[in-house]
């Protein structure tokens, strides 16, 4: 039996199951959110050698030197004897003040925050309503051109944050951050072609690498693909188009399952794919959006050519309660 | 010397695997098996049997052969398929003959702990 010391108490593990879960099951009011190793809200500390590398996926050398881990994803080795504590939360967040959230369709709310954090766009921040409520963006941002945090964040009708944020969230409003995690940025060579590709709001990490890029002075030909199910839940298509316009290496098509307009074209995102770029050999690859589209887009892209080292992607998870 | 400092080390690995795996998903025979699996850990796994296959520095085990494919059903068929497309992935690589023999006959030698036997 696997035993788990929490907080100087003891807990019996079951077979299989993970810290996160344990302590859940002993009624330990424990913050967590995507339970899948991501948004990094069920961070603990534990006591050194006990705790299995993968559950130390994504964490900075100090938080691992720290012996910092993700409870969702530690499942300890079979009868041994594990010591963790929680951690002061706040010492991993950061304060963040709304400047305005505004809607870019009848689904998608721009929220731009003021804060001070560095970070690289394409990479994500964990927001918190409540000590229980968390849940990841993606930053759509470039900090030296927009001057804030932007994220894009789809309101869903059962949503425990994005509805709150949508609905009652108003600028001077201060809500708790954590991050930014991810690596999918921008990181050059200024020469190596881009294709970047994304569903819903798959587009906001993209729209933040792609004016990085830009910014940075590649030079190499960009093809951004995004797009959604109906041709009115695509958004930020003109301001895609007029920056296609401004910069000749830059190519944009937007695609809708169903419908047309000015800016997006009816097609299928992976078809239209395969017949502009044929061969992606030498291509760096951005992916972002429902874990499905990522999936399958990942192993279309590697059959064209593309390097697996050179794929990045980000799948947004849908977070679950127990 | 063994193959795998004579073909370049690690960097013969990373420019094999991509090709290795790129063949295996599209080989109608056995492209079935990857369907379901995270594509970042399996290209993880080639690697692995690729850098053992060349006579490099592995952790693998006839054990952890078994185990990993007990429950797949595979067949003569199967280990044939994997066996044709690393020899063609190397051939493409322009490997010399000789070693090419060489690779495929450490492969060989854990064909009954894959197919369980």
């Amino acid at each position: 039996m696997t035993v788990l010391h929490f907080n100087g108490q003891e807990i019996a593990m079951l077979v299989g199951e993970s810290v996160l879960d344990a302590l859940l099951r002993n009624q330990h009011a424990v913050a967590f959110g995507c339970r899948a190793g991501v948004c990094q809200s069920c961070l603990m500390q534990g006591e050194a050698g006990g705790i299995p590398a993968s559950a130390q996926d994504g964490l900075t050398a100090a938080q691992k030197k720290l012996g910092y881990f993700l409870s969702c994803r530690c499942i300890p080795e079979a009868s041994s004897c594990l010591q963790v504590q929680s951690i002061q939360q706040q010492a991993a967040r950061t304060w963040a003040q709304v400047l305005d959230i505004t809607p870019l369709n009848a689904q998608v709310y721009r929220l731009r925050l003021r804060c001070e954090l560095d970070y690289f766009p394409g990479q994500y921040v964990t927001l918190w309503r409540n000590e229980t409520i968390a849940r990841s963006y993606s930053i759509a941002s470039v900090k030296a051109v927009d001057h804030c945090m932007e994220l894009h964040i789809k309101r869903m009708q059962e949503g425990n944050f994005s509805r709150w944020a949508c609905d009652e969230l108003v600028a001077g409003d201060s809500l708790q951050l954590q991050g930014p995690m991810g690596k999918c940025f921008y990181a050059g060579p200024t020469e190596q072609p881009l294709l970047l590709a994304g569903l819903g709001t798959g587009l906001a990490p993209l729209y933040g690498i792609v004016r990085d890029a830009l910014l940075q002075g590649h030079r190499a030909p960009i093809y951004l693909f995004t797009g959604a199910s109906l041709a009115e839940r695509c958004y930020l298509s003109a301001e895609l188009a007029e920056l296609a316009r401004l910069n000749p290496q830059l190519h944009v098509k937007t695609i809708a399952q169903t419908g047309y307009s000015e800016w997006v074209q009816q097609g299928d995102i992976y078809q239209t794919l395969r017949d502009t770029l044929p061969n992606l050999q030498g291509f760096k690859v951005f992916l972002c959006g429902a874990d499905s589209f990522v999936r399958k887009m990942k192993k279309q892209c590697f059959l064209a050519g593309a390097s697996m080292a050179d794929i990045a992607a980000d799948a947004f998870l849908p977070f679950v309660t127990p | 010397m063994s193959i795998f400092e004579k073909i370049g080390g690690a960097a013969a690995v990373d420019a094999a695997v991509d090709i290795f795996y790129r063949k295996v998903l599209i080989d109608d025979r056995i492209s079935h098996f990857f369907d379901s699996t995270d594509m970042d850990s399996q290209h993880a796994k080639q690697k692995a049997f690729l850098t053992m296959a060349f006579g490099g520095p592995n952790a693998y085990t006839g054990k952890d052969m078994r185990a990993a494919h007990q429950h797949m059903n595979l067949t003569d068929e199967h280990f044939n398929a994997v066996a044709e497309n690393l020899v063609a992935t190397l051939q493409e690589l322009n490997v010399p003959e000789d070693y090419i023999n060489e690779i495929v006959a450490v492969a060989v030698s854990v064909k009954d702990d894959v197919l369980n036997r």
